[in-house]
């Protein structure tokens, strides 16, 4: 895949995680093939989009960074990452995120890709069967836990901006 | 000075507690919150707000169908697009509804204080 097309969303996670928590991110910024399967870490959001080409992004994390975040966010305390706010943080940061990489990959490349609403579940080595499409994961380290997302394009888009 | 009455319509539990909270931190007063546009356009419709933050990307309905037939309604309507797109194509859509501000998630205390003062 294009690296052109992935490094937006790593920036995603870095602008957004600073301006919504004050929450410093590491990453060796390397990406590496995930095409089939991805076994959950405890909380994963998975929101599409579609353009002139369509794919999807996912954002993946274990129920206590879900859960430190959250609290981070909004100064709340929270038992279990199934509670409603909590998914919905998960859910948000993924949309804001994605939308995050679009925007930069819609300016330089005209795109015009727009998201859906992202969809959120939970569930401890849940198994998440993705779309036969080509995808690449990196990991992310906060102070908090790692966070994994991984990015897919139907076809590796074409650099024409 | 008038305490505003804001109407938000945002499918997000997360931001619309974030922006409630922002909101009343300014003075505001929020006089109803909706989940969706077509929930956003009954509780346009009942409460008559002064200002309505209304999110793009939602499910049923989205902003932008919402914000069509709110200005049907009202074409004075204050409206305030967030978007966690930021895109030109975005931009250029949003201002050609005739809306009165844009936000790009996510958004600071400071980013509402600034939408808001330059409504007065």
């Amino acid at each position: 895949m294009n690296k052109e097309f992935i490094q937006p969303f790593v920036n995603g996670v870095r602008n957004v995680l600073k301006k919504i928590a004050s929450v410093d991110v590491k990453t060796n910024e390397e990406s590496f093939e995930e095409n089939s399967e991805i076994k959950s870490k405890g909380v994963t959001s998975i929101i599409s989009y579609s353009g002139k080409i369509n794919g999807r992004f996912l954002i993946d994390m274990n129920s206590e960074t879900a859960i430190s975040l959250t609290r981070r966010i909004t100064g709340r305390t929270y038992d279990t990452a199934k509670e409603p706010m909590v998914l919905s943080t998960v859910s948000e940061l993924n949309n804001i995120i994605a939308g995050d990489g679009l925007t930069d990959i819609n300016n330089k490349f005209s795109m015009g890709l727009r998201l859906v609403p992202p969809i959120v579940f939970t569930g401890d080595n849940a198994l998440i069967c993705l779309d036969k499409i080509p995808s690449e994961s990196v990991n992310i380290n906060t102070e908090y836990g790692d966070i994994r997302i991984n990015i897919a394009f139907e076809r590796s888009p074409e650099v024409s901006g | 000075m008038d305490r505003k009455q804001v109407l938000i319509v945002e499918d997000s539990l997360m931001i619309r507690d974030l922006l409630q909270k922002a909101l009343e931190k300014c003075g505001c007063i929020v006089c109803a919150v909706a989940k969706n546009g077509k929930e956003g356009i009954e509780m346009f419709k009942e409460h008559k707000p002064d200002v309505v933050f209304m999110d793009l990307n939602m499910p049923i309905m989205d902003g932008s169908d919402a914000i069509k037939s709110i200005k049907e309604i009202s074409p004075e309507a204050k409206i305030i697009v967030m978007s966690a797109m930021g895109d030109d194509e975005t931009i250029a859509q949003v201002e050609a509804m005739g809306v009165t501000s844009f936000i790009k998630k996510p958004f600071t205390l400071h980013d509402i204080v600034t939408v808001l003062a330059a409504m007065s």
